[in-house]
């Protein structure tokens, strides 16, 4: 790389031109650092105070006290759906976590073939909107149903289960959580000590006893995570019960009720509040989890060996196929959904689903808009992810500052992205603010989708950031590179795959939300989710699948570029990444 | 015909390409500490792993008392293991490490008192309910000890049970290992890689090398009469010396630790060979003088080095015809001895090696 100019001394730049580029670096990183707290607060800190006044606000703007608070402890309705918000998410995880469980255990200790297939189709749902999860299962077991119906008449007798309610939006949230617990789950389960095994073993214990002994004390904070993980998100999801809810009415569709359908701003400002209170909970128990997690295993730990066992690969076997067949069947309906003419009556192929001109949508318009609203997602928030990260771990300007910075940059975790569209409607809604221009544009779309799935990208960043070895910034520094120069040839390059990384985050999940942008899209900006739901509402499902189908695809493809690329750039780089 | 004690006959395992043990026989008496003592990669863990029944031996047995263990699972053994950096749980107080192989082969009530009766005998009354990450090194070391001896098995096995601590605590443990090994009986095998831990702790040293035994004895026997050069060097330090010092074969080398290099002075017993030496009375062949039992060279000091307690001084013996590379050999001496001598490079050096103390050994054996 950078060779220093042969022939200068190593002690004579400090001297000579020391010190006009650190008083340069710290201009640069402190702006730098002001530019990130600044749209930290517009995009999360404004934005939530403002939801948070708007809840003791009556319509006209007087102060209402607590008036909404008990308004919404005196309705009914609204505690029924709180009471129904509150079962669902204990049923979903009461069942997604077990499950989960025993796939991570499965693919971890046991020796089958195809892990890596099982582990693929395991997160594939993490790929697709949340309300593709409910069209399938409308296939699967709806009225016309695939399975209702008797394999469509196939069978003899009919299976029947009362899909629109709580059963279906459980199965939906099932779906939806079991990606999550199984990728912590999974990782947990990886860095087991076998040292304690074998301790155990000499000491007489036998295989359930290991088992309750060695393994869950060593997984119980990945579980807490879990747990807390499954119950937060089915809490908060729009997607699932908006299309398999029928009428059973959860904590996420009253608050679209009553800010869209009533324009109570208050009500569903107080709503967001309870809304959040799973996720904040959740939010405390990850950071205690992630701290306590690390002391489990040491620099002497041994990796986990597997033995030979054909009774536990053969029940681990048939448990992976079982589970896999479960999410490939329901993906696999919604793409056959979208491929045949009328489900079930006529099931010649045709590609007319995917000519969306004729649906409230219009076109494909929607579907680019959410490529490009990802795009901008993905490059913007990376930057900004990765710019935050180096900015708190890496410089040492203002201590107080970078460490609010690091609360903020966190605090997304917590937050469901129906408060984030709510929190923006009343902050860039105001008529006063002077950025109201962005309400209804590209702009608050992207920022929204930056701010609101910032968190992990971030961790992402900061863990890669500790990982490198501070000191080859201090080389690059002490051969007199500047401080951008520095980040640019040496801090980037060093982290490119964790950028990559975010990146695919940030564009995956831009593609498949909707929780936050329902609230924010203007009348010429409609996603590709938010088609789905409107389709699928307006009683076109074929379309809702195909337009379903259109985002899954992307998705994976995005994600199969990224494991070529990545994979090239190991084989590339493994010469001095040096394994 | 039934042994006392723990025998392993035979025992080969590889790892796919690579032979760990080569058919080892090794025989650890009831109630005495055996070493297996070795460099890394010698097989003396995986030897220690197969007689935990941690591991399957490929082939051979593994017997105490008589009585083959093969298909007896690490599980049914009752063997005490201490792993190397002890594998404690680290979910669990120490009471709750020692306690952990006791439930369900105890009644309740009895295994506080047990866990307590454990804690006094390694001295840890004191730590009862702390976390393993809360005691120091040394006392880790005593729970993992007082968690394998909890449920008194006929057997206990150490991997390297000093290796993590510092220099002052590891000796202090060794101590303590020692009495209590001695107080309970119980026989017990240790690997390690210290020759200087073997040699104060063991009974029997097995030492080991790529898969083999080189030999096995008592310390005394294995430092004294190393049966081969690997042995001797492994074990303290030796001097190899060169061909042209006569031995009694051509097929054979001879070999001498330095503490028994002795070197001639003026005022002391070699003073007459000294003279002889120079009157060139003695036998003309090179190296081989010979007076009052001794092996008589001269050479030259190349370096000094002070020890504390003795010097270690280099000399290089000229060849006498100058026909090969010159040869060193170091010598250990006593400080006090070393007080009247003149050191510096170059300066002149008679030794003498006491017949009684030479090694040989097969030459090819050298190499």
């Amino acid at each position: 790389m950078t060779a220093p100019p042969s022939g200068s001394s190593p002690l004579q730049p400090a001297a000579a031109s020391g010190k006009p580029p650190i008083r340069g670096t710290v201009l640069a990183q402190g702006s730098s650092l002001i530019l990130l707290l600044a749209l930290l607060a517009a995009g999360l800190v404004l934005p939530l105070l403002f939801m948070f006044r708007q809840a003791f606000l009556s319509p006209d703007g007087s102060y209402a006290g607590l008036r909404y608070f008990r308004a919404y402890l005196e309705s009914p309705a609204l505690l029924e759906s709180l009471r129904h918000t509150v079962s669902i998410s204990v049923m979903t995880t009461v069942i997604a976590v077990p499950l989960a469980f025993l796939l991570a255990y499965a693919l971890a200790r046991s020796a089958i073939r195809g892990k890596a297939l099982f582990k693929a189709i395991a997160l594939l749902p993490l790929f697709a909107p949340t309300m593709m999860h409910g069209i399938g299962l409308t296939y699967l077991f709806g009225n016309q149903g695939f399975v209702t119906t008797g394999l469509f008449g196939l069978l003899p007798f009919e299976l029947r289960i009362p899909l629109y309610g709580p059963v279906g939006i459980i199965i939906s949230e099932v779906v939806y959580t079991f990606p999550q617990a199984f990728l912590i789950l999974s990782a947990a389960l990886s860095v087991s000590d076998y040292r304690l095994y074998e301790a155990a073993e000499t000491m007489g214990a036998g295989r359930a006893r290991q088992l309750l002994t060695v393994t869950l004390p060593s997984v119980k904070y990945a579980l807490a995570g879990a747990v807390t993980v499954c119950f937060s998100l089915s809490f908060t999801d729009f997607g699932a019960p908006k299309v398999v809810g029928g009428s059973y009415n959860v904590l996420a569709t009253d608050i679209f009720k009553q800010v869209v359908g009533q324009q109570n701003m208050a009500l569903g400002a107080v709503v967001s509040l309870v809304l959040c209170v799973p996720a904040v909970l959740a939010f405390i128990v990850d950071r205690v989890v992630s701290r306590k997690q690390q002391a489990y295993v040491t620099s002497r730990s041994t990796a986990y060996r597997i033995r030979p066992g054909r009774l536990r690969d053969a029940a681990a076997y048939i448990y992976a196929c079982l589970a896999a067949l479960a999410i490939a069947a329901l993906l696999a309906a919604v793409v056959l959904a979208s491929l045949i003419q009328v489900w079930p009556y006529n099931l010649t192929l045709t590609l007319s689903h995917f000519n969306f001109a004729d649906a409230a949508a219009g076109g494909m318009a929607p579907f680019w808009n959410s490529v490009r609203m990802s795009l901008l997602t993905a490059v913007i928030g990376t930057a900004a992810a990765f710019m935050a990260a180096y900015l708190i771990e890496r410089i040492s300007l203002w201590r107080g500052l970078r460490q609010a910075a690091y609360f903020l940059s966190v605090l997304p975790l917590a937050l469901p992205g129906m408060v984030i569209g709510l929190a923006y409607i009343f902050f860039f809604n105001h008529p006063g603010n002077p950025l109201h221009a962005l309400y209804g544009t590209m702009a608050i779309l992207v920022l929204s989708g930056v701010m609101h799935f910032f968190s992990v990208p971030f961790m992402t960043a900061s863990a890669s950031l500790k990982m490198t070895d501070k000191e080859f910034e201090t080389a690059s520094l002490s051969m007199n590179a500047g401080w951008l120069r520095t980040f640019l040839r040496i801090t980037v390059p060093l982290s490119l795959p964790a950028i990559l990384e975010m990146a695919v985050y940030f564009f995956v999940q831009a593609m498949v939300t909707v929780s936050a942008v329902i609230f924010l899209y203007g009348p010429q900006l409609k996603l590709a989710s938010i088609a789905v739901v409107s389709m699928d509402d307006a009683g076109d499902t074929d379309m809702a699948a195909a337009m379903s189908v259109l985002i899954l695809g992307m998705n994976v493809a995005v994600r199969l570029g990224y494991e070529a690329l990545s994979c090239r750039l190991r084989r590339r780089t493994v010469a001095w990444r040096g394994h | 015909m039934a042994r006392e004690g723990l025998t392993a006959r035979g025992v080969g395992k590889s790892f796919g390409a690579f032979e760990a043990l080569g058919g080892v026989d090794v025989h650890a008496p009831e109630g005495k500490l055996t070493c297996l003592l070795g460099p890394s990669g010698c097989g003396k863990t995986t030897l220690l792993r197969i007689l935990a029944g941690l591991e399957q031996p490929d082939r051979g047995e593994v017997a105490l008392g008589g009585r083959s263990l093969t298909g007896v699972p690490a599980s049914k053994r009752r063997f005490g293991f201490v792993f190397q950096s002890y594998a404690l749980f680290p979910h669990m107080t120490a009471a709750g490490n020692i306690a952990y192989g006791l439930k369900g082969n105890m009644p309740r009530r009895e295994i506080g008192a047990r866990v307590d009766e454990l804690l006094k005998l390694v001295r840890l009354e004191g730590v009862r309910d702390r976390y393993p990450a809360q005691l120091s090194g040394g006392q880790q070391q005593r729970v993992a000890l007082a968690r394998a001896l909890a449920l008194q098995p006929e057997v206990l096995l150490l991997d390297e049970p000093l290796s993590a601590l510092d220099a002052k605590v590891r000796v202090m443990l060794r101590e303590e290992l020692c009495q209590l090994q001695e107080k309970l009986g119980i026989t017990t095998v240790m690997v390690t890689h210290d020759q200087e831990e073997a040699l104060t702790m063991a009974d029997e040293i097995v030492v080991m090398n790529g898969g083999k035994v080189m030999q096995a004895g008592t310390p005394t026997d294995i430092y004294d009469r190393p049966a081969d050069p690997f042995v001797a060097a492994f074990i303290g330090a030796v001097n190899f010396l060169p061909e042209w010092v006569g031995s009694a074969s051509p097929d054979s080398r001879l070999a001498i630790r330095p503490e028994h290099v002795r070197i001639a002075r003026a005022d002391d017993i070699f003073d007459a060979a000294r003279r002889e030496l120079a009157a060139g009375a003695a036998e003309r062949q090179p190296g081989l003088r010979r007076t009052a039992g001794c092996l008589l060279l001269a050479g030259r000091v190349e370096q000094a080095q002070f020890r504390g307690s003795s010097w270690r001084i280099s000399v290089l013996l000229p060849h006498p015809s100058g026909g090969a590379e010159p040869a060193l050999i170091h010598a250990d001496l006593p400080a006090h001895e070393a007080a009247g001598l003149r050191l510096e490079r170059g300066a002149l050096l008679d030794l003498a090696l006491p017949e009684t103390r030479l090694l040989s050994y097969p030459s090819e054996a050298c190499r």
